[in-house]
This record gives structure tokens, C-alpha cells and sequence, in this order.
């Protein structure tokens, strides 16, 4: 069975600055794949270079099997496309820009009026219907730029930051949607550099950097990367001694105390905490609160590339 | 292709900015006109007598002959379209002070008349410096009299040689024969719709408002481009063949335009009063003729690289602007200046859209033959086409090496 998205060696120069640096890409049907980047990493640039907006240099791309190309009709109709940035029509209501996007894909207006219509109850834009864009807010906008871009139930949809400047319940309420519509049977692409929303939705992820993979694979395969494990953080007094003690734990990386917090990054183990705790015992010291906190696809890309995901 | 016909339609009628420059704006400056003209056209629409005066004579036999001559000349059969509108004063002076009195009236009295040793004495008034209607009507009188003086001599002249000449109904048809160049001098027009000074700003509007409608196709077309919004990238990665999409947008943008353009036409003609005759159809047809080069003019703007949207209306703005001085739009030392031109330079004429589609409206009005307008429609198609040529590039582009 072919990959639903298939990327190989592909190479995209703006002028002398290489954007996409022999970047390749297999995405499987069912999946939720989330290509994972700071701002200005290619993500965008992928994106478009797949959906034939952008001229490239080399490489080769095919969806479904089939090469991709300015004319590919048949498979652009198996697309759906949530741009990072709001694109509707400003005069049309909510219900005419989604009927439109939707014709752009689907003629019979019967099927279409079924569609548009499930697509305002999927994203729940009923009461806004006939509502004009600059009358919703930021994240019924968004909402709205969804829907215009799944309407005509697309087999492979790309979402470009969906959520940039979204407000939290919106943000909720589209990465919920976005499951639903992979239960449904979707295969979706997510851009983001929100490290919290891929984790929390996507199959695969793969890590971009300057036109570049680093990375790819589950959640728990890219952490299984990095070899810092688990942070631990315990609000204590700890005396130097007591500091120095638990430096010299066997997992123990890094341990730091300010302010009375004391914060400890551990390699990967089986019970770290409990080690720490015992130390802390010991030393006839009563910790406050406790918690820990697993490696976070943050951890992964500082692991690789010496810098924070959003630097 | 209907779906984005129609979404294209709804998007631009619902543009204020766009709808005002190609349909407000040419129906408030036809208003203005129609107030700043409607009283010329009024005078210019009547066919009066011409009002002259004649100072009276004595009681001898060429005082009644010129008396029944002016008699004649001031009344018809119907007593209706008579040629002259007499008025008797005592004196020179009086009718000097007749002519000062109406000078500035509606209907001015153009000279008087005097008879001195039985020959009439035309005085016309400010020949020079009169307009059309004065100066027609000063040449009308001065032809009368002189009509009336070798018609005078000429029958003395046959008394003398044989006084029966004149006796008996071979007599009566000598004196027709001789009366007959004044009583087939009527004034008419020479067009199939009467001439008014002011249409030619109306002709010269309906040149402006319809490029003005190129506004419409550019910012429709700037839409569709993948490089100018993030609406025309969604748009182009859509499944409708692309050259559909482009194909539905500019047709509902020239219907717009079109559409825009008849209702400021059927403004001027029944609003204001503009006669066109019976030639609705053929309006019709300048009209979307004069569309569609709009519509084109809009396209090429479009397709101009590495220019934001508000430049490119700028620059639209600009050629409506100046194409509008060479058709005549801004006053009459702007119109001599057009003609100037025209005349000297036919060729700037020749590729002045807004020239050619006033033009159009003139063969329309004033031509019985439909050469002209056909010549001027042929110069429109073509320069739609070659303006459609101008931005096919642009318009079949759908990837760019940025974004």
C-alpha cells in the first residue's frame, strides 16, 4: 500500500538561502503526523512545495501513489488545507465561504448543502451563519478557516498552526476536532511550534530544522532519544551537604538549588524519585510539595540542536 | 465555474470601496452635470423664432412691402415656427436699448432692422463674441435681408421693363418663386438626434465610469494570485481547474462592470435627460464592449509584479484619470485640448480607451450609419484582447518561487 504523502530528497532555495535541505517525508494513511519546528524552520515551506504553490529545485513528491502537480485535479479533490493565516472572503457570511471552498471541490449543490452544513455543526458555527468574518472573533475565525478547508471531507488534510493566537477553549476545541476527523478516517498533517499540541495529538512527529529532519517518530521513540529523563522538583530547605549528596545519586545529572526549590534532571530510571526521597530523608529533611515532570519534546530538540524550541 | 461566478458576483457587490468608484461616483458627477447643464439643454432644445427688432417705417410703397415681408417672415401658416420674432420700436436707440435689455435673457434679441431709402439696414449685435445659437441666428437674419433686397430689386427691375408682367396668376407665381428661399429656410437639425453642447461630458463620463469598472477585475483577479493574499493560495490549491476559476472571475467581473455602467447610461438618458433616440441596443452593446476593455484594463494592472493591491488601484486610478482629460471630461479648454490632439495626434486618441468608448456613444447618437460605432466597438475588442494578452502570463501562473 503506497504512503499517502511521499517526500523524497526534496530541495527548496529561496535565492541563496536553502529552505529545504534534501528534506523527505512519509506519512501513512490513519496517521497524525505533526512536523514539528521553531518559526522559519520549512514546515510552511514543505507544505506548499507539496501542494504545488511553490516552485522547488529538486525531489519528488506524490500523494495517493501519484506524482503531485500543478494539474492534478483528481488528488487535489483528496486535499483539504487549513492555511496558517485566516483566508476568506471578507463580504461573503460564514455559510457562503464555506459553500464556496466546498464548491471548489464538490459541484452538485445537494451534496455540497449536506456538506457545508455538517461542516458549521463540526466546527459549531451554527448560530454564526450568516454572520460576516470581521463580525466573529479571533477564535470563531479560526474556526471558520477550519471549516472552509474540511468541508468537502478530504482524505489528507494539511493544518498549517491552526492555532496561532487562539484563545485556550478554542485551542481545546480545534485539536478535538481535529482527533474526531481522524476517527473518521482522515489522515492529517499538523504544523506547529507548539511542542504541548503535537504531543498531544499526533501518531508521528517529525523535528525540522533549518530546512532539515531531525528527528522522527513517536512521542515516545524521539524522547527515547535525548537522554535526559524525568525532572524532579521538591520544594525543601536543603543544606549543601544535602545537595551534595544527591549530585552523587547514580542517575542523577544535574541538581540545582534556589530559592528553596530544588530541581533534578535524571537519566532515564525506574525510580528516581524514590532514590531522591530516600537521600532527602536521610537527611532529616521535610519536602512540601513534589513533582516530576517526563521529558518533553522541548528536551529532544535542546538535546539536538543546543537551542530551545521556541529561541 | 458557477460557484465561483457566483461568489465573484456576491464578493464584488459587496465591496462599498469598489461598487463607489464604478457606480456612485459616475452617478453623483452625473447629477452634477445634469445641474450644471440642464438649463443650457433646455434653451438649446427650443427651435424659437428669432427675436428681432425693427424700427418703425413711414407709409410709402417699399415701407408696406417690407412690412408684408417681415409679416410673412414672422408667421406661418399655423401662425406656429415662425423664422422671425418681431418687435417694433420707435427709434435706433430704442431698439439699441431692446437689445441691452434682453442681452442677457433667455432668449436675447440678436439686432434690429431699419429700413433707410426703401433698403432694410441689418445691425447685429456682439457677432464676435456671441456663441453658436447668436451667431446662427445673427447669419439667419443678415440672409433674410439680403434675400429681401436682390428679390426687391430684381422685381423693380421687372415692373420697369413690363409693368403686366406681374398682373394675373402668372404674377403671383413670380413673387413665390421669389419668396420661396426665405420660406424654405427653417432651422433643423442635421443629426438624427439633436446636438447638445453637453453631452459630450456625458459621453466622456460614460468613459470614465466604465474604466473606472476595470476595478472590479483587478481586484478580482488579485484574489486568485497564490502570491498576494493567503485567500488566493487557498484558492489555488482548490480542485476547479484553474483556468475555469480565472474564466468565471473575469466574467462576473465584466458583468458587474457592465451592469454598473448601463444603470449610470440609463441615469443619464432618463434622469437626465440625455436623448440617445431609439438606440437602447446599441448602448447596450457599447456598453459591454466598453466592459470588457475595462475589465481587461483591470486584468493587465493586476499582472504587474512586485506592486501591492492599493498601488495597482492607484495606478488604475491614474490612466482613468488622464484617459478622462483626453476624452473631454474636465471642461471645455480641456476638450479643445483633447481635439488638439485628436487632431494632431490621432494616434492618442486611437489607444484612449476612455476616448474611444465616448466616441462609441457619439456614433451612436449622432451617425445614421453603423460604421462608425462599429469601427469604434472593432477598436475596443482589440484592445481588450491585447490587454487580456498583457496579463495571460499572469494569469495562468499558479506556482511561485515565493510566496
Amino acid at each position: 500500500m503506497h504512503d499517502v504523502v511521499s517526500v523524497v530528497d526534496l530541495v527548496k532555495r529561496y535565492g541563496s538561502a536553502l529552505a529545504l535541505d534534501h528534506f523527505n517525508m512519509e506519512i501513512e494513511r490513519g496517521e497524525v503526523f505533526g512536523l514539528l519546528g521553531p518559526n522559519g524552520s520549512g514546515k510552511t515551506t514543505a507544505i506548499n512545495c507539496i501542494l504545488q504553490l511553490l516552485t522547488y529545485d529538486r525531489g519528488e513528491i506524490r500523494l495517493f501513489g501519484q506524482p503531485m502537480t500543478q494539474t492534478s485535479y483528481d488528488l487535489k479533490r483528496r486535499i483539504g488545507v487549513v492555511p496558517q493565516n485566516v483566508a476568506v472572503f471578507e463580504e461573503l457570511t460564514v455559510r457562503e465561504n464555506i459553500d464556496y471552498f466546498c464548491g471548489l471541490y464538490v459541484s452538485d449543490s445537494a451534496s455540497r448543502k449536506k456538506l457545508v452544513h455538517e461542516a458549521i455543526e463540526f466546527v459549531g458555527l451554527e448560530d454564526y451563519e450568516k454572520a460576516v468574518p470581521k463580525k466573529l472573533s479571533g477564535g470563531l475565525l479560526r474556526r471558520l478557516n477550519i471549516a472552509c478547508g474540511i468541508a468537502h471531507k478530504p482524505e489528507l488534510v494539511f493544518f498549517d498552526e491552526p492555532t496561532v493566537a487562539v484563545d485556550p477553549q478554542s485551542r481545546a476545541s480545534i485539536l478535538d476536532g481535529i482527533k474526531q476527523m481522524n476517527a473518521d478516517g482522515s489522515t492529517i498533517v499538523y504544523t506547529s511550534h507548539y511542542m504541548e499540541e503535537v504531543e498531544e495529538i499526533c501518531t508521528r512527529i517529525m523535528i525540522m530544522d533549518k530546512g532539515r529532519t531531525l528527528a522522527c517518530g513517536t512521542n515516545e521513540e524521539l524522547k527515547q532519544l535525548v537522554a535526559a529523563g524525568e525532572k524532579i522538583i521538591i520544594e525543601a530547605d536543603v543544606p549543601e551537604a544535602a545537595l551534595l549528596r544527591i549530585r552523587s545519586l547514580p542517575h542523577v545529572l544535574t541538581a540545582t538549588y534556589d530559592d528553596g526549590s530544588l530541581s533534578i534532571a535524571c537519566e532515564n530510571g525506574e525510580h528516581n524519585v524514590a532514590d531522591v526521597l530516600d537521600e532527602l530523608t536521610k537527611a532529616r529533611i521535610r519536602p512540601g510539595r513534589i513533582w516530576a515532570e517526563p521529558p518533553t519534546l522541548n528536551d529532544v530538540f535542546l538535546e539536538i540542536t543546543g537551542r530551545e524550541l521556541r529561541d | 465555474m458557477w460557484n465561483t461566478f457566483k461568489y465573484t458576483v456576491l464578493d464584488l457587490l459587496r465591496m462599498p470601496g469598489v461598487l463607489v468608484w464604478a457606480l456612485g461616483f459616475p452617478l453623483i458627477l452625473s447629477t452634477v452635470f445634469m445641474m450644471m447643464f440642464g438649463p443650457i439643454d433646455e434653451m438649446g432644445n427650443q427651435l424659437d423664432p428669432i427675436p428681432v427688432a425693427v424700427v418703425q417705417s413711414g407709409e410709402t410703397a417699399d415701407d408696406q412691402a417690407f412690412n408684408a415681408f417681415l409679416q410673412a417672415m414672422s408667421k406661418d401658416e399655423d401662425g406656429q415656427d415662425a423664422l422671425f420674432a418681431i418687435t417694433t420700436v420707435a427709434s435706433p436707440s430704442e431698439a439699441m436699448q431692446l437689445i441691452e435689455d434682453t442681452a442677457n435673457g433667455e432668449n436675447p434679441c440678436v439686432g434690429y432692422i431699419e429700413l433707410i431709402d426703401g433698403e432694410p439696414e441689418v445691425h447685429v449685435v456682439g457677432a464676435a463674441s456671441t456663441g453658436g445659437v447668436e451667431k446662427i441666428n445673427s447669419a439667419i437674419l443678415v440672409m433674410a435681408m439680403d434675400t429681401y433686397v436682390a428679390n426687391s430689386a430684381m422685381i423693380k427691375e421687372l415692373v420697369a421693363e413690363d409693368p403686366m408682367m406681374l398682373a394675373g396668376p402668372a404674377g403671383t407665381r413670380i413673387m413665390d418663386s421669389m419668396l420661396e428661399p426665405l420660406q424654405a429656410t427653417v432651422q433643423t437639425t442635421v443629426t438624427p438626434n439633436q446636438p447638445k453642447e453637453s453631452v459630450r461630458f456625458y459621453f466622456a463620463l460614460l468613459g470614465m465610469a466604465a474604466l473606472f469598472g476595470g476595478s472590479l477585475g483587478l481586484v478580482a483577479l488579485q484574489r486568485m494570485k497564490p502570491n498576494t493574499s493567503a485567500l488566493g493560495a487557498r484558492r489555488a490549491v482548490g480542485a476547479t481547474p484553474h483556468g475555469r476559476a480565472v474564466a468565471a472571475t473575469i466574467l462576473g467581473s465584466w458583468i458587474i462592470t457592465f451592469v454598473c455602467l448601463f444603470i449610470t447610461y440609463l441615469y443619464i438618458r432618463y434622469v437626465a435627460n440625455v436623448s440617445f433616440g431609439d438606440h437602447d441596443f446599441e448602448c447596450l452593446l457599447v456598453a459591454a464592449f466598453a466592459a470588457l476593455t475595462a475589465t481587461a484594463l483591470g486584468s493587465a494592472i493586476s499582472a504587474i509584479p512586485h506592486v501591492p493591491e492599493s498601488g495597482k488601484s492607484g495606478i488604475l486610478t491614474g490612466i482613468v484619470c488622464f484617459a478622462s482629460l483626453f476624452a473631454g471630461l474636465y471642461g471645455q479648454p480641456t476638450m479643445e485640448l483633447a481635439d488638439m490632439i485628436a487632431r494632431n495626434f490621432p494616434v492618442v486618441e486611437l489607444v484612449n480607451p476612455a476616448a474611444q468608448i465616448a466616441q462609441a456613444f457619439y456614433s451612436v447618437m449622432y451617425y445614421d450609419t453603423p460604421l462608425p460605432l462599429m469601427e469604434h466597438l472593432g477598436i475596443l475588442l482589440v484592445m481588450a484582447l491585447i490587454l487580456f494578452a498583457l496579463s495571460a502570463r499572469s494569469l495562468k501562473r499558479r506556482r511561485y518561487a515565493s510566496l
